[in-house]
Protein backbone atom coordinates (compact mmCIF):
# COMPACT_ATOMS: atom_id res chain seq x y z
CA UNK A 1 0.00 0.00 0.00
CA UNK A 2 1.09 3.25 -0.65
CA UNK A 3 1.88 5.77 1.60
CA UNK A 4 -0.72 8.21 0.03
CA UNK A 5 -3.71 5.55 0.54
CA UNK A 6 -2.70 4.71 3.66
CA UNK A 7 -2.76 8.51 4.64
CA UNK A 8 -6.35 8.51 2.43
CA UNK A 9 -7.85 5.25 4.12
CA UNK A 10 -6.80 6.11 7.97
CA UNK A 11 -8.04 9.58 7.70
CA UNK A 12 -11.57 8.31 6.87
CA UNK A 13 -11.32 5.60 9.61
CA UNK A 14 -10.41 8.54 12.57
CA UNK A 15 -13.15 10.31 10.50
CA UNK A 16 -15.34 7.61 10.97
CA UNK A 17 -16.61 7.94 14.91
CA UNK A 18 -19.32 9.06 17.20
CA UNK A 19 -17.54 12.11 18.21
CA UNK A 20 -19.64 15.02 18.25
CA UNK A 21 -19.02 18.84 20.13
CA UNK A 22 -20.45 19.26 23.78
CA UNK A 23 -24.72 19.82 23.30
CA UNK A 24 -25.48 23.15 23.12
CA UNK A 25 -23.39 24.53 20.26
CA UNK A 26 -25.54 26.64 18.58
CA UNK A 27 -26.42 28.64 21.73
CA UNK A 28 -22.86 29.44 22.79
CA UNK A 29 -21.55 30.49 18.84
CA UNK A 30 -24.29 32.99 19.08
CA UNK A 31 -23.55 34.34 22.44
CA UNK A 32 -19.68 34.74 21.87
CA UNK A 33 -20.76 36.31 18.50
CA UNK A 34 -23.21 39.00 20.38
CA UNK A 35 -20.55 39.18 22.81
CA UNK A 36 -17.43 39.98 20.74
CA UNK A 37 -19.51 42.36 18.58
CA UNK A 38 -20.61 44.26 21.29
CA UNK A 39 -17.78 44.48 23.28
CA UNK A 40 -14.60 43.28 24.10
CA UNK A 41 -13.72 41.53 27.36
CA UNK A 42 -9.71 41.15 27.57
CA UNK A 43 -7.52 43.61 29.09
CA UNK A 44 -10.33 44.29 32.19
CA UNK A 45 -7.76 45.14 34.08
CA UNK A 46 -9.64 46.64 37.21
CA UNK A 47 -8.44 48.59 39.78
CA UNK A 48 -10.93 49.06 42.61
CA UNK A 49 -12.19 50.10 45.70
CA UNK A 50 -13.69 48.53 49.04
CA UNK A 51 -16.22 46.15 50.08
CA UNK A 52 -17.93 42.75 50.93
CA UNK A 53 -17.35 39.81 53.42
CA UNK A 54 -19.51 36.56 52.61
CA UNK A 55 -17.95 33.81 54.80
CA UNK A 56 -17.62 30.63 52.91
CA UNK A 57 -14.77 28.41 52.88
CA UNK A 58 -13.72 25.66 50.20
CA UNK A 59 -14.15 25.92 46.48
CA UNK A 60 -17.46 26.57 44.72
CA UNK A 61 -17.58 24.50 41.70
CA UNK A 62 -20.70 24.23 39.78
CA UNK A 63 -21.81 21.42 37.46
CA UNK A 64 -19.07 20.41 34.90
CA UNK A 65 -17.18 23.69 35.75
CA UNK A 66 -14.12 21.65 35.26
CA UNK A 67 -13.12 23.55 38.66
CA UNK A 68 -8.84 23.57 38.17
CA UNK A 69 -9.22 22.23 34.82
CA UNK A 70 -7.72 23.77 31.60
CA UNK A 71 -10.30 26.43 30.00
CA UNK A 72 -9.23 25.49 26.79
CA UNK A 73 -12.91 23.84 25.62
CA UNK A 74 -16.44 25.95 26.21
CA UNK A 75 -17.03 25.66 29.76
CA UNK A 76 -20.84 27.27 31.03
CA UNK A 77 -20.51 26.88 34.80
CA UNK A 78 -18.63 28.80 37.99
CA UNK A 79 -15.59 27.85 39.30
CA UNK A 80 -15.65 29.73 42.45
CA UNK A 81 -12.84 30.17 45.26
CA UNK A 82 -13.99 31.68 48.20
CA UNK A 83 -11.32 30.77 50.51
CA UNK A 84 -8.79 32.21 48.33
CA UNK A 85 -7.44 35.56 48.22
CA UNK A 86 -5.63 36.08 46.21
CA UNK A 87 -6.95 32.68 44.22
CA UNK A 88 -4.91 29.46 43.82
CA UNK A 89 -6.84 28.10 41.32
CA UNK A 90 -9.35 28.84 38.61
CA UNK A 91 -12.17 31.59 39.00
CA UNK A 92 -14.64 31.65 36.22
CA UNK A 93 -18.49 32.20 35.70
CA UNK A 94 -20.55 32.06 32.61
CA UNK A 95 -18.04 33.05 29.42
CA UNK A 96 -15.28 34.56 31.18
CA UNK A 97 -12.73 33.15 33.65
CA UNK A 98 -10.10 35.52 36.06
CA UNK A 99 -7.16 34.34 33.27
CA UNK A 100 -4.81 36.77 35.70
CA UNK A 101 -3.84 38.86 38.22
CA UNK A 102 -1.14 41.25 39.57
CA UNK A 103 -0.12 43.00 42.60
CA UNK A 104 1.55 46.10 42.60
CA UNK A 105 5.02 47.30 44.53
CA UNK A 106 6.87 50.55 44.79
CA UNK A 107 10.82 49.69 44.65
CA UNK A 108 13.50 52.40 44.84
CA UNK A 109 15.69 53.08 42.77
CA UNK A 110 19.31 54.67 42.69
CA UNK A 111 19.15 58.27 42.60
CA UNK A 112 15.58 59.37 44.17
CA UNK A 113 13.65 58.03 42.01
CA UNK A 114 11.45 54.74 42.59
CA UNK A 115 9.43 52.64 40.47
CA UNK A 116 6.19 50.27 40.29
CA UNK A 117 6.47 47.21 39.52
CA UNK A 118 3.65 44.51 38.81
CA UNK A 119 3.93 40.88 40.16
CA UNK A 120 1.86 39.40 37.65
CA UNK A 121 0.38 35.56 38.01
CA UNK A 122 -1.08 33.79 34.97
CA UNK A 123 -3.53 31.04 34.97
CA UNK A 124 -1.62 27.80 34.01
CA UNK A 125 -4.22 24.94 32.08
CA UNK A 126 -1.52 22.41 33.00
CA UNK A 127 -1.50 22.95 37.07
CA UNK A 128 -4.72 24.39 37.07
CA UNK A 129 -3.12 27.27 39.25
CA UNK A 130 -2.51 30.70 38.86
CA UNK A 131 1.43 30.34 38.86
CA UNK A 132 3.83 33.68 39.32
CA UNK A 133 5.54 35.16 36.51
CA UNK A 134 8.22 37.41 35.85
CA UNK A 135 6.37 39.26 33.41
CA UNK A 136 6.04 43.03 33.40
CA UNK A 137 2.80 43.16 31.43
CA UNK A 138 0.68 40.45 29.66
CA UNK A 139 -2.54 40.40 28.41
CA UNK A 140 -4.91 36.93 27.67
CA UNK A 141 -6.29 36.65 24.17
CA UNK A 142 -9.82 35.49 24.16
CA UNK A 143 -10.04 31.63 24.43
CA UNK A 144 -7.62 31.65 27.31
CA UNK A 145 -5.36 30.16 25.18
CA UNK A 146 -2.10 32.96 24.03
CA UNK A 147 -0.94 35.47 26.18
CA UNK A 148 0.77 38.82 24.66
CA UNK A 149 3.51 39.66 27.01
CA UNK A 150 6.26 42.07 28.02
CA UNK A 151 9.84 41.94 29.44
CA UNK A 152 11.06 43.61 32.01
CA UNK A 153 12.39 46.45 32.01
CA UNK A 154 9.47 48.56 30.54
CA UNK A 155 9.29 50.01 28.00
CA UNK A 156 10.01 46.79 26.27
CA UNK A 157 10.97 46.58 22.83
CA UNK A 158 9.15 43.58 21.96
CA UNK A 159 6.32 41.81 22.64
CA UNK A 160 6.01 37.66 22.88
CA UNK A 161 3.33 35.52 21.98
CA UNK A 162 3.37 33.21 25.09
CA UNK A 163 1.85 29.75 24.33
CA UNK A 164 -0.10 29.13 28.12
CA UNK A 165 -0.23 25.16 27.65
CA UNK A 166 3.85 25.10 27.23
CA UNK A 167 4.70 28.66 29.03
CA UNK A 168 6.90 29.02 26.31
CA UNK A 169 6.73 32.39 23.97
CA UNK A 170 6.04 31.10 20.62
CA UNK A 171 7.28 34.26 18.61
CA UNK A 172 8.92 37.82 19.45
CA UNK A 173 7.70 40.60 17.64
CA UNK A 174 9.92 43.56 17.36
CA UNK A 175 9.13 47.47 17.69
CA UNK A 176 11.25 49.28 15.60
CA UNK A 177 9.70 52.69 16.67
CA UNK A 178 10.62 52.42 20.54
CA UNK A 179 9.45 50.71 23.79
CA UNK A 180 6.02 49.84 24.74
CA UNK A 181 4.07 50.02 28.69
CA UNK A 182 1.10 47.81 27.81
CA UNK A 183 -0.19 45.49 25.41
CA UNK A 184 -4.25 44.51 24.54
CA UNK A 185 -5.49 42.34 22.56
CA UNK A 186 -8.13 43.12 20.21
CA UNK A 187 -11.92 41.72 21.08
CA UNK A 188 -11.65 39.25 18.22
CA UNK A 189 -8.00 38.27 19.70
CA UNK A 190 -6.44 39.17 16.09
CA UNK A 191 -4.68 42.23 16.42
CA UNK A 192 -2.69 43.35 19.28
CA UNK A 193 -2.81 47.27 20.81
CA UNK A 194 0.34 48.74 22.22
CA UNK A 195 1.09 51.99 23.66
CA UNK A 196 4.74 53.14 22.88
CA UNK A 197 6.51 55.46 26.05
CA UNK A 198 9.72 56.94 25.75
CA UNK A 199 10.53 56.11 29.13
CA UNK A 200 8.79 53.09 31.84
CA UNK A 201 5.12 54.85 32.39
CA UNK A 202 5.65 53.65 36.08
CA UNK A 203 8.38 55.32 36.80
CA UNK A 204 8.60 58.22 39.29
CA UNK A 205 11.12 60.84 38.91
CA UNK A 206 12.63 62.69 41.92
CA UNK A 207 12.73 65.76 39.59
CA UNK A 208 9.16 65.89 39.50
CA UNK A 209 8.53 65.18 43.33
CA UNK A 210 5.02 66.39 44.94
CA UNK A 211 3.84 66.81 47.92
CA UNK A 212 2.15 64.35 49.83
CA UNK A 213 1.29 63.86 53.68
CA UNK A 214 3.55 66.71 54.33
CA UNK A 215 6.60 64.71 52.48
CA UNK A 216 8.04 65.37 48.86
CA UNK A 217 7.79 62.29 47.15
CA UNK A 218 9.10 61.71 43.14
CA UNK A 219 6.36 62.40 40.54
CA UNK A 220 5.34 60.96 36.69
CA UNK A 221 6.09 62.39 33.88
CA UNK A 222 4.30 62.04 30.87
CA UNK A 223 6.43 59.71 28.34
CA UNK A 224 3.98 58.81 25.65
CA UNK A 225 5.11 59.04 22.37
CA UNK A 226 2.30 56.68 20.33
CA UNK A 227 1.13 53.32 19.54
CA UNK A 228 1.58 49.98 17.47
CA UNK A 229 -1.32 48.15 15.74
CA UNK A 230 0.17 44.61 15.05
CA UNK A 231 -1.36 41.88 13.11
CA UNK A 232 -0.73 38.70 15.68
CA UNK A 233 -1.13 36.70 12.71
CA UNK A 234 1.81 38.21 11.21
CA UNK A 235 3.31 40.40 13.16
CA UNK A 236 3.32 43.20 10.85
CA UNK A 237 3.15 46.42 13.08
CA UNK A 238 2.32 50.02 12.40
CA UNK A 239 3.01 52.81 14.40
CA UNK A 240 1.01 55.74 14.58
CA UNK A 241 2.39 59.18 17.14
CA UNK A 242 0.24 59.89 19.14
CA UNK A 243 2.46 61.97 21.89
CA UNK A 244 1.31 62.59 25.86
CA UNK A 245 -1.00 64.90 26.22
CA UNK A 246 -2.78 65.05 22.91
CA UNK A 247 -5.90 65.28 25.39
CA UNK A 248 -7.77 68.22 25.41
CA UNK A 249 -7.48 69.82 28.65
CA UNK A 250 -4.68 67.16 29.30
CA UNK A 251 -2.28 67.93 32.91
CA UNK A 252 0.29 66.17 34.15
CA UNK A 253 -0.82 63.40 36.85
CA UNK A 254 1.43 63.34 39.19
CA UNK A 255 0.66 59.77 40.14
CA UNK A 256 -0.01 58.04 37.40
CA UNK A 257 2.34 58.19 34.45
CA UNK A 258 -0.03 55.63 32.34
CA UNK A 259 -1.97 56.44 29.35
CA UNK A 260 -2.40 53.70 28.02
CA UNK A 261 -4.90 53.35 24.54
CA UNK A 262 -7.82 50.36 24.75
CA UNK A 263 -9.75 48.82 22.00
CA UNK A 264 -12.90 50.04 21.71
CA UNK A 265 -15.62 47.11 22.03
CA UNK A 266 -16.04 46.29 18.22
CA UNK A 267 -12.37 46.85 17.67
CA UNK A 268 -12.97 49.70 15.29
CA UNK A 269 -11.85 52.26 17.65
CA UNK A 270 -8.97 53.47 20.22
CA UNK A 271 -9.72 55.28 23.89
CA UNK A 272 -7.77 56.50 26.36
CA UNK A 273 -8.87 57.76 29.73
CA UNK A 274 -9.75 61.21 30.24
CA UNK A 275 -10.35 63.27 33.39
CA UNK A 276 -14.11 65.38 31.98
CA UNK A 277 -17.08 64.00 31.18
CA UNK A 278 -17.92 61.07 29.16
CA UNK A 279 -14.72 59.66 30.31
CA UNK A 280 -13.21 58.41 27.31
CA UNK A 281 -11.90 60.12 24.30
CA UNK A 282 -11.94 57.85 20.86
CA UNK A 283 -9.50 58.05 18.21
CA UNK A 284 -9.25 56.06 14.87
CA UNK A 285 -6.58 54.01 13.90
CA UNK A 286 -4.46 56.50 12.09
CA UNK A 287 -4.54 58.26 15.63
CA UNK A 288 -6.96 61.23 14.17
CA UNK A 289 -10.05 61.82 17.31
CA UNK A 290 -13.53 60.34 16.39
CA UNK A 291 -16.78 60.49 18.07
CA UNK A 292 -17.89 58.33 20.64
CA UNK A 293 -19.68 55.30 19.32
CA UNK A 294 -23.15 54.73 19.83
CA UNK A 295 -23.30 51.33 21.58
CA UNK A 296 -21.12 52.73 24.08
CA UNK A 297 -22.15 56.35 24.90
CA UNK A 298 -23.82 55.16 27.97
CA UNK A 299 -20.36 53.22 29.01
CA UNK A 300 -18.67 54.21 32.25
CA UNK A 301 -15.51 53.91 33.89
CA UNK A 302 -14.71 51.95 35.68
CA UNK A 303 -17.93 49.52 34.94
CA UNK A 304 -18.53 46.25 33.43
CA UNK A 305 -19.20 47.47 29.92
CA UNK A 306 -22.25 46.41 27.64
CA UNK A 307 -23.68 43.09 28.30
CA UNK A 308 -22.99 40.27 25.60
CA UNK A 309 -26.38 41.29 23.88
CA UNK A 310 -25.24 45.09 24.01
CA UNK A 311 -28.36 45.83 25.33
CA UNK A 312 -27.24 46.96 29.23
CA UNK A 313 -23.84 48.25 30.32
CA UNK A 314 -22.91 47.15 33.79
CA UNK A 315 -22.56 50.89 35.22
CA UNK A 316 -20.87 53.43 37.79
CA UNK A 317 -22.27 52.78 41.86
CA UNK A 318 -25.99 53.35 41.84
CA UNK A 319 -25.72 56.83 43.42
CA UNK A 320 -27.70 59.01 45.81
CA UNK A 321 -30.32 56.89 46.90
CA UNK A 322 -28.70 53.75 45.80
CA UNK A 323 -27.78 52.38 48.71
CA UNK A 324 -24.22 51.72 47.97
CA UNK A 325 -25.29 49.20 45.39
CA UNK A 326 -24.50 49.42 41.65
CA UNK A 327 -26.66 50.32 38.41
CA UNK A 328 -27.18 48.63 35.06
CA UNK A 329 -28.21 50.86 32.37
CA UNK A 330 -30.33 50.78 29.41
CA UNK A 331 -27.59 50.90 26.52
CA UNK A 332 -29.76 52.65 24.21
CA UNK A 333 -31.43 55.31 26.77
CA UNK A 334 -29.32 55.46 29.29
CA UNK A 335 -32.08 54.52 32.03
CA UNK A 336 -31.53 52.79 34.94
CA UNK A 337 -33.09 49.36 34.16
CA UNK A 338 -31.25 47.41 37.63
CA UNK A 339 -30.25 48.01 40.83
CA UNK A 340 -27.41 45.17 41.73
CA UNK A 341 -26.26 44.30 45.62
CA UNK A 342 -22.46 45.00 44.10
CA UNK A 343 -19.75 47.67 45.32
CA UNK A 344 -18.53 47.68 41.98
CA UNK A 345 -19.42 45.77 38.51
CA UNK A 346 -16.21 44.47 36.62
CA UNK A 347 -17.48 42.04 34.13
CA UNK A 348 -20.53 40.42 32.26
CA UNK A 349 -20.56 36.49 32.57
CA UNK A 350 -23.63 36.53 30.43
CA UNK A 351 -26.60 38.75 29.63
CA UNK A 352 -27.71 38.23 32.98
CA UNK A 353 -25.00 37.27 35.27
CA UNK A 354 -22.12 39.76 36.24
CA UNK A 355 -19.05 39.51 38.18
CA UNK A 356 -18.66 42.34 40.54
CA UNK A 357 -16.59 43.24 43.97
CA UNK A 358 -19.71 42.62 46.40
CA UNK A 359 -20.89 44.45 49.34
CA UNK A 360 -19.45 43.35 52.84
CA UNK A 361 -21.72 41.63 55.40
CA UNK A 362 -22.65 45.35 56.41
CA UNK A 363 -24.02 46.52 53.23
CA UNK A 364 -23.14 48.32 50.33
CA UNK A 365 -22.55 51.48 52.36
CA UNK A 366 -20.08 49.89 54.95
CA UNK A 367 -16.84 50.75 52.89
CA UNK A 368 -14.41 49.54 55.46
CA UNK A 369 -15.45 45.85 55.16
CA UNK A 370 -13.09 44.52 52.54
CA UNK A 371 -14.30 43.17 49.26
CA UNK A 372 -14.90 39.81 47.60
CA UNK A 373 -15.22 39.08 43.76
CA UNK A 374 -18.82 37.65 43.81
CA UNK A 375 -21.40 36.75 41.00
CA UNK A 376 -24.50 38.13 41.07
CA UNK A 377 -27.80 38.26 38.96
CA UNK A 378 -29.14 41.33 37.77
CA UNK A 379 -32.00 41.10 39.45
CA UNK A 380 -29.80 40.98 42.57
CA UNK A 381 -31.34 37.80 44.46
CA UNK A 382 -28.15 35.25 43.47
CA UNK A 383 -24.71 36.77 45.20
CA UNK A 384 -22.41 33.80 44.54
CA UNK A 385 -18.90 34.21 46.11
CA UNK A 386 -15.65 34.02 43.78
CA UNK A 387 -12.73 34.75 46.18
CA UNK A 388 -11.85 35.03 49.36
CA UNK A 389 -11.89 39.10 51.17
CA UNK A 390 -9.72 40.70 49.73
CA UNK A 391 -7.58 42.78 52.41
CA UNK A 392 -6.23 46.45 52.35
CA UNK A 393 -6.94 49.78 50.09
CA UNK A 394 -6.22 50.80 46.56
CA UNK A 395 -2.51 50.67 46.27
CA UNK A 396 -1.67 48.46 48.90
CA UNK A 397 0.82 46.22 48.13
CA UNK A 398 -0.70 42.82 48.07
CA UNK A 399 -4.42 43.80 46.97
CA UNK A 400 -4.45 41.58 43.55
CA UNK A 401 -6.64 43.11 40.69
CA UNK A 402 -8.04 40.56 38.64
CA UNK A 403 -8.00 40.54 34.67
CA UNK A 404 -11.21 39.05 33.27
CA UNK A 405 -10.74 37.15 30.00
CA UNK A 406 -13.58 35.11 27.71
CA UNK A 407 -13.19 31.77 28.11
CA UNK B 1 -29.44 37.98 12.99
CA UNK B 2 -33.29 38.21 12.93
CA UNK B 3 -35.32 35.25 14.71
CA UNK B 4 -35.97 33.42 11.37
CA UNK B 5 -32.60 33.57 10.12
CA UNK B 6 -31.22 32.23 13.65
CA UNK B 7 -34.02 29.66 13.39
CA UNK B 8 -32.06 28.31 10.33
CA UNK B 9 -28.81 28.82 11.66
CA UNK B 10 -29.57 26.84 14.65
CA UNK B 11 -30.49 23.77 12.92
CA UNK B 12 -27.89 24.08 10.65
CA UNK B 13 -25.79 23.92 13.62
CA UNK B 14 -27.81 20.92 14.87
CA UNK B 15 -27.61 18.61 11.18
CA UNK B 16 -23.91 19.20 10.47
CA UNK B 17 -22.29 20.08 13.60
CA UNK B 18 -21.09 16.12 14.04
CA UNK B 19 -19.66 15.40 10.78
CA UNK B 20 -17.93 19.20 10.86
CA UNK B 21 -16.53 18.20 14.50
CA UNK B 22 -14.80 15.35 12.95
CA UNK B 23 -13.10 17.16 10.13
CA UNK B 24 -12.41 20.23 12.88
CA UNK B 25 -10.83 16.92 14.58
CA UNK B 26 -8.57 15.63 11.89
CA UNK B 27 -7.11 18.76 11.62
CA UNK B 28 -6.81 19.30 15.74
CA UNK B 29 -4.91 16.11 15.50
CA UNK B 30 -7.26 14.26 17.75
CA UNK B 31 -7.54 17.24 20.49
CA UNK B 32 -11.44 17.63 21.42
CA UNK B 33 -11.04 21.13 23.19
CA UNK B 34 -9.33 22.03 19.94
CA UNK B 35 -11.73 21.01 17.71
CA UNK B 36 -14.66 22.53 19.71
CA UNK B 37 -12.94 25.97 19.45
CA UNK B 38 -12.05 25.77 15.88
CA UNK B 39 -15.91 24.53 14.87
CA UNK B 40 -16.69 27.34 17.00
CA UNK B 41 -14.94 30.26 15.57
CA UNK B 42 -15.90 29.11 12.25
CA UNK B 43 -19.33 29.36 12.92
CA UNK B 44 -19.46 32.46 14.97
CA UNK B 45 -18.07 33.60 11.18
CA UNK B 46 -20.65 31.61 9.31
CA UNK B 47 -23.11 33.31 11.79
CA UNK B 48 -21.99 36.75 10.94
CA UNK B 49 -22.72 36.18 7.25
CA UNK B 50 -25.97 33.62 7.76
CA UNK B 51 -27.82 35.32 5.18
CA UNK B 52 -25.46 35.90 2.42
CA UNK B 53 -24.39 31.75 2.48
CA UNK B 54 -25.82 29.76 -0.01
CA UNK B 55 -23.74 27.08 0.73
CA UNK B 56 -23.14 27.14 4.66
CA UNK B 57 -21.28 24.30 4.99
CA UNK B 58 -19.10 24.76 2.07
CA UNK B 59 -18.33 28.26 3.78
CA UNK B 60 -17.69 26.45 7.09
CA UNK B 61 -15.24 24.22 5.89
CA UNK B 62 -13.30 26.75 4.23
CA UNK B 63 -13.08 28.83 7.18
CA UNK B 64 -12.07 25.61 9.43
CA UNK B 65 -9.12 25.09 6.92
CA UNK B 66 -8.33 28.93 6.43
CA UNK B 67 -8.61 29.39 9.95
CA UNK B 68 -6.34 26.42 11.46
CA UNK B 69 -3.83 27.52 8.75
CA UNK B 70 -3.44 31.10 10.00
CA UNK B 71 -3.93 30.07 13.62
CA UNK B 72 -1.02 27.49 13.16
CA UNK B 73 1.61 30.73 13.07
CA UNK B 74 0.15 31.96 16.25
CA UNK B 75 -0.88 29.21 18.24
CA UNK B 76 1.96 26.48 16.58
CA UNK B 77 3.12 25.04 19.76
CA UNK B 78 -0.14 24.57 22.00
CA UNK B 79 -1.78 22.96 18.66
CA UNK B 80 0.77 20.71 18.52
CA UNK B 81 1.80 19.94 22.22
CA UNK B 82 -1.76 19.33 23.18
CA UNK B 83 -1.99 15.69 22.82
CA UNK B 84 -5.43 13.33 23.20
CA UNK B 85 -5.83 10.03 22.54
CA UNK B 86 -7.41 9.83 18.83
CA UNK B 87 -11.06 9.24 17.82
CA UNK B 88 -12.31 5.60 18.26
CA UNK B 89 -12.77 4.12 15.01
CA UNK B 90 -16.48 3.19 13.65
CA UNK B 91 -15.35 -0.16 12.20
CA UNK B 92 -12.74 -2.28 10.74
CA UNK B 93 -11.98 -0.98 7.04
CA UNK B 94 -13.74 -2.62 4.80
CA UNK B 95 -12.09 -6.38 3.56
CA UNK B 96 -9.54 -5.85 6.21
CA UNK B 97 -8.03 -7.83 8.79
CA UNK B 98 -9.30 -5.33 12.01
CA UNK B 99 -6.90 -5.77 14.46
CA UNK B 100 -3.83 -4.97 11.71
CA UNK B 101 -6.13 -1.91 10.65
CA UNK B 102 -7.03 -0.78 14.53
CA UNK B 103 -3.17 -1.07 14.95
CA UNK B 104 -2.28 1.06 11.55
CA UNK B 105 -4.84 3.57 12.52
CA UNK B 106 -3.17 4.07 15.65
CA UNK B 107 -0.32 4.71 14.71
CA UNK B 108 -0.86 6.59 11.91
CA UNK B 109 -2.90 9.04 14.11
CA UNK B 110 0.01 9.51 16.59
CA UNK B 111 2.32 10.49 13.47
CA UNK B 112 -0.27 13.12 11.80
CA UNK B 113 -0.33 14.47 15.66
CA UNK B 114 3.41 15.20 15.19
CA UNK B 115 2.88 17.13 11.83
CA UNK B 116 2.69 20.86 11.59
CA UNK B 117 -0.93 21.98 11.81
CA UNK B 118 -0.02 23.06 8.07
CA UNK B 119 1.21 19.69 6.96
CA UNK B 120 -2.05 18.04 8.62
CA UNK B 121 -4.33 20.09 6.95
CA UNK B 122 -2.97 19.99 3.43
CA UNK B 123 -2.94 16.01 4.33
CA UNK B 124 -6.29 16.10 5.18
CA UNK B 125 -7.53 18.29 2.27
CA UNK B 126 -5.66 15.96 -0.10
CA UNK B 127 -6.39 13.03 1.40
CA UNK B 128 -9.54 13.07 3.03
CA UNK B 129 -11.53 15.86 0.89
CA UNK B 130 -9.55 14.66 -1.68
CA UNK B 131 -9.27 18.05 -3.64
CA UNK B 132 -6.81 18.03 -6.22
CA UNK B 133 -3.82 20.13 -6.21
CA UNK B 134 -5.67 23.16 -7.36
CA UNK B 135 -8.63 23.73 -5.00
CA UNK B 136 -6.11 23.37 -2.28
CA UNK B 137 -4.07 26.21 -3.43
CA UNK B 138 -7.14 28.33 -3.78
CA UNK B 139 -8.63 27.18 -1.02
CA UNK B 140 -5.38 28.14 1.08
CA UNK B 141 -4.37 30.77 -1.00
CA UNK B 142 -1.22 29.63 -1.74
CA UNK B 143 0.68 28.72 -4.80
CA UNK B 144 -0.04 24.84 -6.20
CA UNK B 145 4.14 24.55 -5.77
CA UNK B 146 3.57 25.33 -2.21
CA UNK B 147 0.62 22.44 -2.15
CA UNK B 148 2.88 20.15 -3.92
CA UNK B 149 5.93 20.79 -1.67
CA UNK B 150 4.10 20.85 1.90
CA UNK B 151 2.49 17.16 0.96
CA UNK B 152 5.48 15.96 -0.27
CA UNK B 153 7.26 16.82 2.63
CA UNK B 154 4.68 15.99 5.47
CA UNK B 155 4.12 12.19 3.96
CA UNK B 156 8.41 12.20 4.38
CA UNK B 157 7.77 13.16 7.69
CA UNK B 158 5.32 10.85 8.25
CA UNK B 159 7.50 7.73 7.47
CA UNK B 160 10.32 9.91 8.85
CA UNK B 161 8.64 10.18 12.86
CA UNK B 162 6.52 6.55 12.45
CA UNK B 163 9.21 4.56 10.52
CA UNK B 164 7.11 1.40 11.89
CA UNK B 165 4.38 2.45 9.49
CA UNK B 166 6.49 0.76 7.33
CA UNK B 167 6.57 -3.16 9.21
CA UNK B 168 2.64 -2.11 8.80
CA UNK B 169 1.99 -1.04 5.47
CA UNK B 170 3.53 -4.18 4.44
CA UNK B 171 1.78 -6.19 6.04
CA UNK B 172 -0.97 -7.70 4.30
CA UNK B 173 -4.37 -7.51 5.77
CA UNK B 174 -5.82 -10.64 5.23
CA UNK B 175 -4.24 -12.48 1.71
CA UNK B 176 -0.56 -12.06 1.37
CA UNK B 177 0.43 -10.05 -1.72
CA UNK B 178 3.86 -9.53 -3.23
CA UNK B 179 5.75 -6.84 -2.17
CA UNK B 180 7.08 -4.59 -4.99
CA UNK B 181 10.21 -2.49 -5.02
CA UNK B 182 8.69 0.81 -5.17
CA UNK B 183 6.35 0.41 -2.04
CA UNK B 184 9.61 -0.22 -0.12
CA UNK B 185 10.47 2.80 -1.26
CA UNK B 186 7.97 4.74 -0.35
CA UNK B 187 7.70 3.61 3.17
CA UNK B 188 11.49 3.69 4.07
CA UNK B 189 12.48 6.11 6.86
Amino acid sequence: MRVEELVRRSLHHMADTDALPEPGLAGRVLRTRRRRRARGLTGAVVAVAAAATVAVAGPLTGPGAGGGGPATSPQRDVAGRPGESPPRQLIAAGDVAVSAYHTRRTEDLPGGDTVEIRNWHLYDPDTGRYEETDWAWLDVAPGMRTAAVLEKDLPADRIGLLDLASGEVERWIPLDRGGVGSVEFSPDGERLLATAYAHNPDRRFKDASYPLNGDEVPGAKPGRTGFYVIDADSGDASFTALPAGAAPGFSTDPTNGREDLSWSSDGELLWEHWSYEPGRLYYDLSGERAGRPVPEKHVSDPGAGLSPNGRLVGGAPAGEGGGGAAAVLDAKTGERVAKVPARQLLAWADDERLLAWGCGSGGCRDSESPDRLVLVSLDGDTVVPLSGARAGNGGDAGRWVPEFTER
Amino acid sequence: MDAASEAGFREFVESRSGVLFRTALLLSGGDRGAAEDLLQNALIKAAGRWHRLDEPEAYVRQVLYRQQISRWRLRRLSRERVVAEPPEPGGAAAGGDPAHDAELRVVMARALRRLTTRQRTMLVLRYYEDLPEAEVAALLGCSVGTVRSTTRRSLDKLRAVSPELASLTLRPPRTPEPVREEQLSEVKP
